[in-house]
């Protein structure tokens, strides 16, 4: 089928309200054709099967069924609907007599057989990181960035098909491909606490500031991730951390989404970068600015060199016709529109003579 | 209300719990477990503690325990340990036996998912805002998270008047009838 189910789940519906509508912008403009699953409901989420397993897996099922009606491909991009819905899918899928247990439960049952994904695996699978990289507008080299991906967007990789279970890989290439600075850390997938943050506050608390200590060691200036829960623990409640461990820490967290969405060129209102707690805006700003102006100076720099490379190939050409010549043979090889005189390796010793062929090259 | 079948309920108790004793009786002790448990600080016995009480049949102390409780379900212990336990698993079974059999667990952990559940029985989708109230009423603690309030409201984070979405009466069948088999 053509178009895909999209699931936003609870979350998304307020509490995350950015998250779902940069999806949805990200998605069109990567020409992903996408359809909300008809009338879904709750995934159950952790109470669910906290609770019992044959509930979770109904409730779960149930979104299945929903969205079978429109396409047998389904995205949520909450990690936690998705680690949900997917032990549904395998499940449900491998064993006969449990789907009949399921649909006992159920008012109508599910008899289809649709494939979950996550954002990161859709958004690989589907367009690729070649293809994204071939759409970035913003040069976002100057945002450091640390990826993020919680406890149920890598693990288990049995599940998820992840590479590692310790060191996920999906956001990073995704981050890579939109040309973000990406920094490599140990706790892409240490827990922030999830929903415990409501009832136990020091265990989201003590989880959560190790992981911002730990993003400002790797020189992250802000976290990315695709998890509503992770930003409500890392973002929203991050002042609450700060006044109970008595620290000061000020990181934005974004939405992969929003990063994608930056680079593929939409604007700050569009990603909705005012949505959050810890205001990204400064920094985004900061860093895209800044990208502006080492792209300014390098190209002044480059510009600078060709003058004066040319300036001297002149000068050299008027002094010894036969000296140029020479020059001209040598370099036919890789750059024949442009002379340059054998003199550069000598000018830079520590240069090679292949660096001197580049400059020829980038100069020409 | 929820009906109570005990023949019914005991016999998926007892699957669950042959389930768990099958599979720690893998576990030799590592402490791969403990070591990343990201909320052991707060368990009153360490995960491979755990383990190895259920292998001695102390399953009665188990399924009173905080440990049961304050388990986060990250998945870390599943996915590291050596003897390919699933413990995360087995924590998640023994949180049902605990909450089917009424055991008086400590924490508002147990109130936590009773709420939420019967907030989409109702509702459908969860309303996220009333049921931080309710949860907040049960535990007693009238100002918890009130600092995200108006933060969360100034930026259109909070539905203010929850409405029920389509399917909201199959989530309910489905609550009750599950539920039905086990208490």
């Amino acid at each position: 089928m053509s178009t895909l189910a999209y699931y936003p789940g609870c979350s998304l519906r307020h509490s995350a309200a950015e998250f779902d509508s940069t999806t949805r912008t990200l998605l069109k403009a990567l020409g992903i054709d996408i359809t909300e699953v008809p009338d879904w409901t709750c995934c159950g989420a952790s109470p669910a099967h906290m609770t019992d397993h044959l509930l979770a897996q109904a409730l779960s099922t149930r979104n299945l069924r929903q969205a079978a009606t429109v396409s047998d491909e389904f995205m949520a991009p909450c990690p936690a609907c998705y680690q949900r819905e997917k032990s549904a899918e395998i499940e449900v899928h491998a064993n006969d007599d449990f789907r009949a247990e399921v649909n006992a439960v159920m008012d109508a049952p599910y008899t289809g057989s649709v494939r979950v994904y996550n954002l990161p695996e859709l958004l690989l699978e589907k367009v690729g990181a070649e293809a994204i990289s071939g759409l970035v507008k913003t040069d976002l080299s100057q945002l450091k960035v640390v990826a993020y991906y919680g406890c149920l967007l890598g693990r288990p990789s049995e599940l998820t098909g992840e590479c590692d279970n310790e060191q996920p890989m999906r956001m990073d290439l995704l981050l890579e491909a939109v040309g973000a600075d990406v920094k490599w850390w140990n706790f892409k997938t240490e827990c922030c606490g999830a929903s415990v943050g409501v009832p136990k506050k020091i265990i989201q608390q003590q989880l959560t500031s190790k992981i911002l200590e730990q993003a400002v060691a790797a020189g992250a200036d802000a976290i990315v991730t695709a998890c509503p829960l992770c930003h409500q623990n890392l973002d929203m409640r991050q002042p609450q951390t700060n006044a109970a461990l008595h620290t000061s820490y000020d990181m934005p967290i974004l939405y992969l989404t929003q990063v994608m969405g930056l680079a593929l060129g939409f604007t700050a209102e569009e990603m909705m970068l005012d949505k959050h707690r810890m205001d990204p805006r400064p920094l985004v700003e900061k860093a895209i600015a800044e990208a502006a102006s080492l792209k300014a100076e390098e190209e002044r720099k480059a510009a600078e060199k060709a003058a004066k490379a040319k300036a001297k190939a002149e000068k050299e050409a008027a002094e010894s016709g036969a000296e140029a010549e020479a020059a001209t043979a040598a370099a036919a090889q890789g750059a024949p529109a442009e002379p340059e005189p054998a003199e550069p390796a000598a000018e830079n010793d520590t240069h090679g003579a292949e660096s001197a062929a580049e400059d020829t090259e980038a100069t020409s | 209300m929820i009906r109570y079948n005990a023949a019914d309920a005991a016999s998926i108790r007892k699957k669950l719990l042959d389930r768990v004793e099958a599979d720690v009786a893998e576990c030799y002790q590592c402490g791969n477990c403990t070591a990343g448990c990201p909320s052991a600080f707060t368990f009153d016995y360490m995960p491979n503690q755990v383990m190895r009480m259920l292998q001695v049949g102390m399953v009665d102390e188990v399924l009173a325990s905080k440990s049961v409780q304050l388990c986060i379900q990250c998945l870390t212990c599943t996915a590291r340990c050596p003897r390919n336990i699933d413990i995360a698993g087995i924590f998640e079974d023994l949180k049902t036996i605990a909450l089917a059999q009424d055991v008086d667990v400590p924490e508002h952990a147990a109130t936590f998912n009773r709420l939420f559940l019967e907030n989409i029985a109702k509702y459908g989708r969860l309303t996220e805002a009333l049921f931080l109230v309710r949860f907040n009423v049960a535990a007693m603690k009238p100002m918890n998270d009130t600092d995200l309030g108006l933060p969360m409201m100034t930026k259109g984070k909070i539905e203010v008047v929850p409405r029920k979405s389509k399917g909201s009466d199959e989530v309910g069948r489905i609550y009750r009838k599950a539920m039905e088999r086990v208490r």
